[in-house]
């Protein structure tokens, strides 16, 4: 069994081999935004595939725009959660256990209480909100990310910037803490966080439905793809520990 | 497009090649996919998956119980529609050639 090499339309040809790539990409793109199962959408495309084969169209000839069929066909949304609306609270409480932990760590090394200050609480205020706000309106979000990529490095970058900013200014000094504690409490609150969003992944209902595949296709196919899916999203859980433990490596060794 | 179905169980490109064949022109299928989908929303149709002959696998669709019901419907209005509007059309007819007299 010969392993195929991935490329960016790997998905596409496979369950569409007699349409332009780029068509089937859009296509599936506009489904996936409005949260149409990846049952369905393969079902729908491998349909459009078998037409544009027998009638030797194309499928801008055939339906025309890929995003405007879409929506046309009107296929069921599913309506429990998926994969982004997992819930914000657990990377809440991730990203609150990672910046306590880089807070205290360095008042630690030097033997001092970690000192709150106002712009860190503040940077934490707003990055809670944000990361609830991306949750709540995934759809709209993933949409400007993929149409306006631009907008949305500018986004990030406005949002780094501000937090720098704040706690470069705002250095009031709101309460000690012996950093210990903040570190304990943080290490705590990064390693929950992390399980739980580990462990919810793991129980998201079917991972598989979320999977792409046409009905043609048999289960070699969909164990293929559902394994690349793990691997993505496992990554997304373990990242932000990862690189926690880093930055506070490099602290220790620095401080 | 129901009576395309009712012929047999067939699959999308061969039903916009009947309905082209009986006069009604080329139906694309962007227009042809979502009626179909529809009507498998409605359970008019039933759908099966078959291989294809020499080519990609097919979707095929049969008209339901309540799909022929409803072919029946709406073949019996347009009869009567077509009734009424013969009828209307033959009166005024006779209306205009006597005022030509």
């Amino acid at each position: 069994m010969t392993k195929k090499k991935e490329h960016r339309y790997t998905l596409e040809e496979e369950i569409a081999p007699h349409i332009d790539p780029r068509w089937s990409e859009e296509f599936i793109l506009e489904l996936r935004l409005t949260g149409v199962s990846g049952k369905q959408i393969g079902a729908a495309l491998a349909e459009a595939d078998s037409h544009c084969a027998e009638s030797g169209e194309s499928a801008e000839e055939a339906f025309g725009a890929p995003a405007v069929y879409a929506r046309s066909l009107d296929l069921p949304v599913q309506s429990e959660d998926r994969s982004l609306s997992r819930g914000p609270l657990p990377t809440v409480v991730k990203l609150t256990g990672m910046l306590m932990l880089v807070w205290a760590v360095s008042s630690f090394v030097q033997d001092q209480p970690a000192s709150i200050r106002l712009g860190g609480m503040l940077s934490l205020v707003l990055l809670a909100g944000l990361v609830v706000f991306t949750m709540r309106s995934a759809e709209a979000v993933l949409r400007l990310a993929v149409q306006r990529t631009g907008l949305v490095i500018l986004a990030n970058v406005l949002v780094v910037a501000t937090v720098v900013l704040l706690s470069w200014f705002l250095r009031q000094e709101l309460f000690y803490v012996p950093s210990v504690l903040l570190m304990t409490v943080g290490a705590a609150a990064l390693v929950a966080g992390t399980l739980w969003e580990f462990v919810m992944l793991r129980n998201r209902p079917a991972a598989s439905g979320d999977l792409l595949i046409s009905p043609l296709e048999g289960h070699e196919a969909a164990a293929r793809r559902g394994a690349a899916l793990g691997w993505a999203e496992y990554a997304q859980v373990f990242l932000l520990p990862a690189a926690t433990g880093v930055i506070v490596l490099l602290l220790i060794l620095v401080g | 497009m129901l009576r395309a179905l009712a012929a047999g169980p067939t699959y999308g490109y061969e039903i916009s090649a009947r309905l082209e064949a009986s006069g009604l022109g080329k139906v694309k299928g962007g227009t042809l996919y979502p009626l179909l989908k529809r009507f498998e929303a409605k359970d008019w149709v039933e759908v099966e998956w078959k291989p294809g002959e020499g080519g990609p696998g097919r979707k095929y669709y049969e008209l339901t119980g309540e799909g022929r019901w409803r072919l029946a419907e709406m073949t019996a209005l347009w009869k009567e529609f077509a009734a009424v509007t013969g009828g209307l059309l033959s009166e005024s007819e006779a209306a205009s050639t006597a005022d030509e007299k």
